[in-house]
């Protein structure tokens, strides 16, 4: 009996330290398997993301040729009709757009396109090493709150970028010539309104070269 | 009576116990109350002072925060999780409204502001973040990736694709460092003409910049170029090459905006940095602690704020820490 109130202690106490444990032991092979499963994978995640997510948004690109005829109209009114802006007090912004033109130049780093009749570029493919966050950004399909850590996301770009030059690159420089037709989808960044617009810099998703001559 | 006697202590201590576990959560969520004859009180926690970037981005969200209606006060925790843990247990007890928070570590700081959180203190992030989505109310973060790919592009047209760098690199517990370095290599790492000599941090500290320059220098003297995590380490790295004479033919490159590099900029004794926007963030993260304790609760939770290359061919547009106001 004496022994009663000590005996309610221990036991309190041991309540208490079940319901908040100090310390948890985990074995090390589970430990290490949580740490797998939750590791993100920037190659995996950019593939799926390229494969499911993008292929299937490709539509909602704008068309090249109504977009350019809002900027000749006025800028700002088409900046805030179709341009995607990422963050807050962004001067850049982006341009999802989508197209057909005719190829009037080459070089080593791009190819460029009229969408006219004449031979002025209205938009510059970047056709060599692939830099930014245009597509992350441009097609709005990824949310930076998703992923609690911002080296993740910038991976992200980093991944779409190589797909972009190991898938998209290789057989359109292989088969594009100046006088070809070429449909396009890609992502421009607009850092500079009176640098950046014409031609516009399109970082490229889909490149389909047409093996007809187009029109002049 | 001895019996007796120990019985109560014993019952005593186990509903003390209980009581405390109980009640702790309810009485730290009741001593975030609102200051008597104001609006509250804010905390403005910096990771270091010694930095005059975070002396603006603190000063600015206390500024902005006094002029909404509250008290507000700065805490420096000198670059030490310890000391920044010992200023949110005192802020969480002095019964402050919000904390506007630039953090001293991406992972150590969580913790932080998770008790914040439970005792019922919002935490809005600002510039620096922390590895967690469900801490914080909102984080408010310069794109740093972005803007050391475009400090990358132009490092390597200045440097015409060839020749030898350093990197000073920031504290290497900040997600800071290593986007901006990421980002940079990201670039630079695919022109195989350009190898980095060396890589070393320097902690985003002015003197520690000099003195892991000068001491660079000493084993690399042949290099064209320093690529620094922070405007703070750039000016070290510049008074280093001063006082090595090399700062005619060692370009500078540096990130954040600060006062100094911009006036170095247009005197071409720096390269380029990036401008990342204090004012724009110390300001929303105000604005925002003002917004949740009036009953806002929609917020998102990671905001990238973009950030702008700054070099000699535009850096009339800017003003130290961000762009010229025009009409």
């Amino acid at each position: 009996m004496r022994r009663l109130p000590w005996v309610l202690l221990v036991c309190g106490v041991g309540v208490l330290l079940y319901l908040f444990p100090p310390l948890r032991i985990v074995p090390l092979d589970v430990a290490k398997q949580q740490r797998e499963s939750e590791a993100f994978h920037p190659e995996a995640f950019a593939r799926e993301f390229w494969n499911n997510r993008l292929m299937a948004s490709l539509g909602q690109a704008v068309e090249a040729s109504k977009l350019f005829a809002a900027i000749d109209q006025d800028p700002k009114t088409a900046k805030k009709k179709y341009a995607r802006t990422w963050g807050l007090g962004s001067v850049y912004y982006y341009y999802f757009v989508a197209g057909v033109g005719r190829v009037v130049s080459r070089d080593g780093d791009s190819v460029s396109l009229s969408l006219g009749g004449d031979s002025a570029a209205d938009i510059t493919i970047a056709t060599s090493r692939i830099f930014g966050n245009a597509i992350r950004n441009g097609t709005g399909l990824i949310d930076v709150s998703d992923f609690p850590n911002s080296q993740n996301l910038n991976n992200i770009s980093l991944e779409i970028n190589r797909i972009v030059e190991a898938r998209v690159l290789p057989p359109f420089r292989e088969q594009v010539a100046v006088g070809l037709s070429v449909k396009f989808v890609g992502c421009a960044e607009i850092m500079d309104k009176d640098s950046d617009l014409y031609p516009m810099r399109l970082i490229p998703i889909l490149l389909e070269v047409q093996q007809k001559r187009g029109g002049v | 009576m001895r019996k007796s006697h120990v019985f109560t202590v014993a019952a005593a201590l186990w509903l003390g116990l209980c009581l405390f576990l109980l009640g702790c959560r309810k009485e730290q969520t009741e001593s975030a109350g609102e200051a008597p004859g104001g609006k509250g009180k804010i905390a403005v926690v910096i990771s270091t002072l010694n930095n005059p970037w975070f002396v603006v981005l603190g000063e600015i969200a206390k500024e902005r925060a006094e002029q909404l209606g509250y008290e507000a006060r700065m805490f420096d925790s000198r670059n030490d999780t310890a000391k920044e843990r010992a200023h949110f247990e005192n802020i969480i007890a002095g019964g402050y409204k919000a904390i506007l928070f630039n953090s001293t570590d991406a992972n150590g700081s969580i913790a932080n502001v998770k008790k914040a959180k439970n005792a019922g203190v919002p935490v809005f992030c600002m510039d620096r973040e922390i590895n967690s989505t469900d801490a914080a109310v909102a984080q408010i973060l310069s794109d740093n990736q972005a803007g050391s790919v475009k400090l990358g592009q132009y490092f390597v047209e200045r440097l015409n694709k060839k020749g030898n760098y350093v990197e000073l690199l920031g504290l290497v517990g900040d997600n800071n460092t290593w986007n901006r370095s990421r980002g940079f290599h990201s670039v630079v790492d695919r022109y195989p003409g350009l190898n980095m000599v060396a890589q070393q941090s320097a902690d985003f500290d002015r003197s520690k910049g000099l003195d892991v320059m000068a001491a660079l220098l000493q084993a690399n003297p042949d290099i064209d170029a320093v690529f620094c995590g922070n405007d703070a380490m750039a000016m070290g790295a510049y008074q280093a090459l001063v006082g090595a004479n090399k700062a005619n033919r060692v370009k500078v490159f540096g990130f954040d905006g600060a006062a100094d590099v911009i006036r170095a900029i247009a005197d071409r004794k720096i390269e380029a940095t990036v401008m990342q926007f204090p004012k724009l963030m110390a300001t929303t993260a105000a604005e925002w602690a003002d917004q949740y304790i009036r009953g806002e609760r929609s917020f998102p939770q990671k905001v990238p704020v973009a950030v702008e290359l700054v070099t000699h061919d535009n850096v009339e547009k800017y003003d130290p820490y961000g762009r010229k106001r025009t009409k």
